[in-house]
């Protein structure tokens, strides 16, 4: 008899031997297959495996539970050959920085990254930007978005596939008073609206992390402006949902006031905020 | 997906070319036909591109000077930038508005999309500075005043040139106002370089 390969379903092959799934809440599994010459089940008494486990009525087949993330290697042996493939089961956390400095692209990490905000924007600083004196004026709320992947490790294996997604609800005044500009929410799962790809770092640092950086708000000259925003960011891996939603807010208001801009407030953080319908 | 593009020629032929340049697509472009043995084929796809430049250009001229959508004149204006089109100069500093006009972004915007015009104008680089620097110290808005002193700034990355470009413009200024403007924007630069 002899043992001549293992394969998997319920997951996407990476290469040779690693496989991924994202996490699932309902009960679904991995299932990972010898196959056997003669290919019978009665041949299979002679297999032995390690890790994830057993498919009652199903000795050749080996399940990994998806209910949590975490990295499995299973073993099938047998006839002096063993065989072993390593399933990633995948998921993100997702957080959203808005002080001090942004922490994605080290130089130490990143090496050849394009790093930095466009130059409108100011330097790495996230939080409040009050810029309106600028040629290019900017009154923006800037962050660091980042998703922490597990399990550890999975930066050496699974490189791409990763993105943001965002959406947000919004009510926003511009140049006049008492009526919207503009009200309304994009539509699920829209793609991360941020500054150029190059600027989302969508492949794992050697901390397992992912980045992108935003920084909603107003460019060019007004004479009013009121915005207040609730966005929800999550991941995504070869097109599936990998974390849950982070939810972050802005809210900001300005007035040209005859020889400069007042800012009356740029505020942001993790949650949610009031949406104002009136200005 | 494949992108295409439409080229129009003075013999009111149309070519669709595909932007992938493999082998099987150089063959059927006038690009294609710069790799010829045939000197004649050659020098004629080389006039057919001249051309197709100058048509493309003036078409996003006029379309910066019609009445089209901001949106529409701030999509020429990004593509006159590219094509580096120094014909264009004049039409993108009609269009000057385009950069201050106010842009609430749900998301970062690129340097392109928040000043599409003073891009535009940075890429063209130096045939663009005369012009700049006449709407430097003609325009009473302070805001295009500082446009035009970024777009300078930007193309002059040597501060000498660009302290001396503005100097000249002064010197052979008479009109006080705009001399003083120019001399304003001098200090400026000084300002901008020293942050």
């Amino acid at each position: 008899m002899q043992l001549q390969s293992l394969s998997a379903t319920g997951a996407t092959q990476i290469n040779s031997t690693n496989w991924a799934a994202v996490k699932a809440t309902t009960n679904d599994w991995v299932t990972l297959e010898a196959a056997l010459s003669p290919n019978t089940d009665g041949a299979a008494s002679l297999l032995s495996w390690s890790g994830g486990e057993a498919v009652a009525g199903h000795p050749r087949q080996r399940k990994v539970s998806k209910a949590i993330s975490a990295k499995t290697t299973v073993t099938a042996s047998c006839c002096n050959t063993s065989l072993s493939d390593t399933v990633w089961i995948l998921w993100a956390t997702v957080t959203v920085k808005h002080d001090n400095s942004k922490t994605s692209y080290d130089a130490a990490t990143d090496t050849g990254d394009q790093a930095g905000f466009p130059a409108y924007a100011g330097a790495d600083e996230l939080g409040p930007v009050n810029l309106l004196t600028n040629p290019t004026p900017y009154l923006g709320w800037k962050v660091e978005i980042k998703g922490q992947i597990t399990p550890v490790g999975v930066h050496q294996v699974i490189t791409s596939g990763w993105v943001f997604y965002q959406s947000l609800t919004y009510v926003d005044f511009l140049n006049g008073t008492n009526s919207p500009s503009a009200s309304g929410a994009n539509a699920p799962d829209a793609v991360f609206n941020s500054y150029g790809s190059d600027l989302e770092d969508k492949t794992p640092d050697s901390n397992e992390n992912i980045f992108a950086l935003d920084g909603p708000g107003i460019a060019g000259s007004f004479t009013l402006y009121k915005s207040t925003d609730n966005f929800d960011v999550w991941v995504r891996w070869n097109g599936q949902v990998a974390s849950d939603p982070a939810h972050w807010w802005i809210r900001q208001k300005a007035e040209w006031q005859g020889s400069g801009f007042n800012v009356l407030e740029n505020s942001g953080g993790n949650g949610t905020t009031t949406i104002d319908n009136s200005y | 997906m494949m992108m295409r593009s439409i080229l129009l020629f003075t013999t009111a032929a149309l070519i669709i070319v595909d932007s992938a340049f493999s082998q099987e697509h150089l063959a059927t472009t006038p690009v294609g036909f710069l790799t010829e043995s045939d000197s004649v084929k050659r020098r004629q796809a080389i006039e057919a591109l001249q051309n197709q430049r100058r048509v493309i250009v003036q078409n996003l001229v006029s379309i910066l000077d019609g009445k089209f959508s901001d949106d529409i004149r701030v999509g020429a204006a990004r593509l006159a930038g590219e094509y580096r089109a120094a014909e264009a100069v004049e039409a993108l500093l009609r269009n000057i508005d385009l950069d201050v006009r106010p842009k609430i972004m749900k998301g970062l915007l690129t340097e392109e999309e928040v000043r599409p015009i003073s891009r535009a104008l940075e890429r063209i680089g130096n045939p663009s500075i005369p012009a700049v620097i006449r709407n430097l110290e003609g325009s009473d808005d302070v805001n295009v005043r500082e446009l035009c002193l970024q777009v300078i700034h930007h193309i002059e990355r040597d501060k000498e040139i660009a302290r001396l470009r503005l100097r000249r413009a002064t010197d052979s200024q008479l009109d006080s106002k705009k001399k003083a403007r120019l001399q304003a924007a001098s200090q400026a630069l000084l300002k901008m370089e020293s942050q």
